[in-house]
């Protein structure tokens, strides 16, 4: 380029830089050369320095015009574009109709679905102290290799820790009892949610005290801190304070504090917390037992604490107190608040099915983001005149690529508005299919609005890319001329989209029928006993005193057979017992097995069967204090070839094995059989509160009202709910059977999404190739030979589409199946169902609409040329 | 049509005056010795894009000259509507001050 004398010298470097970035890209050039100009001319007559500093303020002083001028062409160019996506609309409304809709249903998916996230991930996470807040659990290794976890932890452990341990700086136990009875004057409650804890819960947690301090609540034994709607429910607008309760017909407590209710997002919620002692009673003792014990304990740590370390520092303090068997490794472990709702101690936990649901909500997202792109794409074609025009009237490529990615954006975010109403719409049906009370405003906060903006921004931008990028860099005269052949580019990538989208689609059916067919597996497995015809009830009051007079009256209907009862539910035996020992038993290897204990007929009610030996029987006086009864599994691992008559000691209770009961599967089917031994103890029988009752297979509705009546005469106070077993069975696979109904309507979501856009790509292309049909149809070709050609264009994609999804399939299947050791097993059947209905599925779409451009009398289409 | 503003006015007449020489320094110098006033080329470019939107004015990019470091100059020049415009606001003048003398400016 060629310079004169004083080219040599520049203007300021930084204000051009102002400038250039102020100026708009159109009149940059011209208008820095204006600038330039008088500043040239000013080092000419006044010298380098007055021009430099001339040049320095003039551009001050233009910056908020030259602002201004940006803005009001920025306006105008908006306002254009609004025109312009308004007359699209309105003359391709079907179009327009399915992308925007499309789009919309699934953008408003994955609002759905993170708000679920959301409403999961919060929990606990409003404590102030939550970083610093912890769960103590146990880990216990076996010598055999085994070990397991629990969170039940010890009565003095608290009390140890904030003594030995000088990281905690406060420590809680935490007991919980349902079903308490609760009276006020004449007025009477069940309370079902009842916690037991240490004056230091309420330094660490944040549940704020509307009256009543932390330090005085729980100064004397007999109180009781109530909730606010709990105060409200007993006493009305009068003052709670210092009001007394009678709890359970046995004593009395006073209220001493009050609290704001807590927030459904605590996984610890009570109404009504009563000092810990007053769980087992106003006489309790405190005590020094290390066992397993009913309780839980939290612990509040120093600030910026080494976990690890105080794991280890907490494990050396429990075992200077406790006596562990030497050949048990016990560590003590810490869970932080925040992860107790999502993650079981025993690994797994909520947070599988979060993950798995994001990736749904991302592959739905997916689905619609493609139709999106997929449809704009193939439209673009259509555009190329108008593309033409405007490039001859004067418009620059990048205004064109502004024009496209604008309109893209624009579509994308009016399709975001619409999910918002969607999502809000439809949050009270899925709110019920989530068992949870979900709402818009608590999970959409400021990061989630912008991460959805985000999102479809850069759905309007690729969906844009194409046509910016491609259209605009066309040669008017050309596309005038009509060389361009409309629509035909692209074709392969947007077939591509097609085959993802139907992979995806594929996998969630794959999914669905997979979790389906294991649990329909799991309700029809043999559990080795008769699950049918039993009623289970939860003794309450006085019926546990009164068993064996309640147990008469029950058995004088004709329609009750058989009655027992037992400490622990029959479908969730889940408390181990270590210390156990059998002759010839090697001392150094520690073996647990679960133990149960139960009343008479309780095999019988159950329906189980006899391996071997006899069941428990009033023949035998001895029964209650020595026999046993074990399972197949527990004669294994005893080695035992005839365990009849073996001596066996379980806890500190020494007795002999009377019978074997054949194998049945006591705990949800995700755990492997393990062994079992069973007693009769008195002292444990005298308190078990689980009745069982096996009644006949006819007149069942006269045979419960005999029951029901039974249950109001032992305890009128409280309501009396007897179950079904199988029910509590399957309340045992709620959270799976949870996760496949939502999964399932996901599925059924994204293939009407899938389907969507099939069906306006293939109209869209059937409409440009009318020509071509009419055309094909003169030459001889038949409708359904047209519509054949159609369907095997997209239908190999759609077939294609089955090598993705049938590994991944697999993969996922076989993954979420890993937590159960019993399993249906993945059958060829699933994949080529769900392919099969997809290929179906698309086949109907794609023939539907090429069949009816198909059918069109050449006559007619051709009518133009 | 809307009347000019006084800016707009003074803005065209300026254009007007260079007739074929009008661009951004040329309109500056032009219409601060018109006024007395020292204008910004900010603040002459905002009403400049205005008056094209407007269909007023009508701009022709010239060839680079060397003394503006090689860049090209935008001329700018009245439309047939600009030039209507500029007549309608100078019959509105003349009407305005009609029969008011100087002197009783004083």
């Amino acid at each position: 380029m060629s310079r004169n004398a004083s080219d040599g010298i520049r203007p300021p470097k930084i204000f051009a830089w102002i400038l250039r970035i102020l100026l708009s890209a159109e009149e940059r050039d011209s208008r820095l050369g204006d600038y330039e100009e008088i500043y040239a001319c000013s080092v000419k007559r006044e010298g380098r320095l007055r021009a430099s500093s001339w040049y320095r303020i003039h551009v001050l002083r233009s910056i908020p015009s030259l602002i201004r001028d940006r803005l009001e062409w920025g306006f105008d160019m908006f306002k254009n574009m609004m025109k312009m996506l308004y007359r699209n609309f309105t003359r391709h409304k079907g179009y327009m109709l399915i992308n925007v809709v499309g789009l919309a249903l699934g953008m408003a998916c994955c609002i759905l679905i993170w708000i679920w996230i959301q409403s999961e991930w919060s929990m606990n996470r409003f404590h102030d102290n939550k970083d610093r807040l912890h769960r103590v659990y146990t880990e216990a290794i076996f010598t055999d290799g085994r070990s397991e976890v629990f969170s039940n932890s010890f009565y003095p452990l608290a009390r140890t820790l904030k003594e030995s341990c000088p990281k905690v700086q406060q420590a809680t136990r935490i007991a919980e009892k349902p079903a308490l009875l609760v009276s006020f004057a004449d007025k009477e409650f069940v309370e079902n949610r009842v916690g037991y804890v240490d004056p230091d819960f309420f330094h660490m947690f944040s549940f704020p005290m509307e009256q009543g301090t932390p330090e005085g609540v729980f100064s004397d034994r007999l109180s009781v801190v109530l909730s606010e709607s709990t105060a409200l429910k007993y006493f009305g607008n009068r003052d709670p304070m210092g009001k007394v309760l009678k709890i359970g017909n046995h004593f009395d407590v006073r209220v001493t504090g009050i609290i704001q209710n807590m927030p459904a997002i605590s996984s610890l919620h009570y109404d009504l917390i009563f000092p810990f002692p007053l769980y087992f009673g106003p006489d309790w003792q405190e005590s020094n037992s290390w066992g397993g014990n009913p309780l839980e304990t939290y612990v509040l740590l120093q600030k910026g604490t080494n976990i690890s370390e105080t794991e280890r520092n907490i494990t050396v303090a429990v075992l200077e107190k406790a006596t562990i068997p030497e050949n048990l490794k016990v560590t003590m472990k810490l869970q932080p608040m925040t992860r107790i709702h999502l993650y079981d101690i025993q690994g797994g936990g909520l947070i599988r099915t979060i993950v798995l649901f994001g990736l749904v909500a991302v592959f739905i997202l997916l689905i619609a983001c493609f139709n999106f792109i997929n449809l704009t794409t193939a439209r673009s074609g259509n555009r190329a005149l108008e593309v033409g025009i405007r490039k001859v009237v004067g418009a620059q490529r990048k205004d064109l690529v502004k024009q496209f990615f604008g309109e893209t954006v624009l579509t994308s975010l009016v399709a975001l508005i619409l999910a918002l109403g969607l999502a809000a719409f439809s949050l009270r049906f899925y709110s019920r299919l989530a068992e949870r009370e979900l709402t818009l405003g608590s999970a959409l906060n400021g990061t989630a609005l912008v991460g959805l903006v985000v999102i479809s921004i850069v759905t309007g931008l690729i969906a844009g890319g194409y046509p910016a990028v491609f259209l605009s860099s066309f040669r008017p005269d050309s596309i005038i001329r009509g060389q361009l052949s409309k629509g035909s580019k692209g074709g392969t990538f947007r077939k591509v989209l097609i085959m993802v989208q139907f992979s995806i689609s594929i996998l969630l059916i794959i999914t669905t029928l997979g979790v389906t067919r294991q649990l329909r597996f799991i309700r029809n497995m043999d559990l080795g006993l008769d699950r049918d015809n039993i009623l289970f009830v939860q003794m309450r009051g006085d019926m546990v005193a009164k068993y064996e007079s309640m147990k008469n009256e029950l058995l004088q209907h004709p329609g009750v057979k058989r009655v027992s009862r037992c400490v622990q539910n029959p479908a969730f035996i889940g408390s181990t017992v270590s210390k156990l020992d059998w002759d010839g038993k090697n001392p150094q290897e520690r073996i647990s097995m679960n133990w149960e204990y139960v009343d008479y007929d309780y095999f019988e009610t159950m329906g189980m069967e006899l391996a071997a030996g006899r069941w428990f029987s009033k023949e035998f006086s001895t029964d209650p204090e020595e026999a046993f009864i074990v399972n197949e599994r527990a004669v294994e691992i005893m080695d035992k070839t005839n365990p009849i008559g073996q001596r066996l000691q379980v806890f500190n209770q020494k007795g002999r094995i009377v019978g074997v009961v054949k194998n049945f599967h006591f705990q949800p089917l995700r755990h492997e059989l393990a062994p079992l031994v069973i007693g009769m103890d008195p002292g444990w029988i005298k308190s078990a509160s689980n009745l069982l009752i096996r009644i006949g297979e006819e007149n069942v509705q006269q045979t419960l009202d005999h029951i029901r009546a039974i249950g109001k005469k032992f305890a009128p106070e409280f309501p009396f709910q007897p179950y079904f077993f199988s029910e509590v069975l399957d309340y045992n696979y709620r959270s799976e059977r949870k996760t496949g109904k939502i999964i399932s309507v996901f599925t059924v979501l994204a293939l009407l999404l899938s389907c969507l856009g099939l069906f306006g790509l293939a109209s869209f292309l059937a409409e440009q190739r009318t020509k071509e049909i009419g055309i094909r149809k003169i030459l001889g070709a038949s409708a359904s030979r047209i519509t054949l050609s159609f369907i095997l264009d997209f239908g190999r994609w759609v077939l294609m589409s089955n090598l993705i999804a049938w590994p991944l399939g697999y993969w996922f299947i076989s993954q979420w199946l890993r937590d159960f050791p019993y399993r249906a097993g993945i059958g060829i059947t699933v994949f080529v169902a769900a392919g099969t209905a997809a290929f179906i599925l698309a086949l109907v779409t794609v023939g539907a609409q090429t069949l009816r451009t198909a059918m069109v009398n050449p006559a007619q289409s051709l009518r133009y040329e | 049509m809307k009347l000019l503003s006084r800016t707009e006015e003074i803005l065209l007449v300026a254009v007007w005056r260079l007739t074929n020489n009008a661009y951004g320094v040329t309109i500056r110098d032009e219409i601060s010795r018109l006024t007395g006033y020292d204008w910004t080329l900010g603040a002459v470019y905002l009403p400049l894009d205005k008056l094209m939107r407007k269909g007023l004015l009508n701009k022709e990019t010239s060839n680079p000259t060397p003394e503006r470091g090689g860049r090209s100059k935008c001329l700018y020049e009245l439309t047939t509507q600009g030039r209507a415009a500029l007549k309608e606001i100078r019959e509105v003048n003349r009407t305005l001050w009609e029969g008011i003398p100087d002197t009783a400016m004083e």
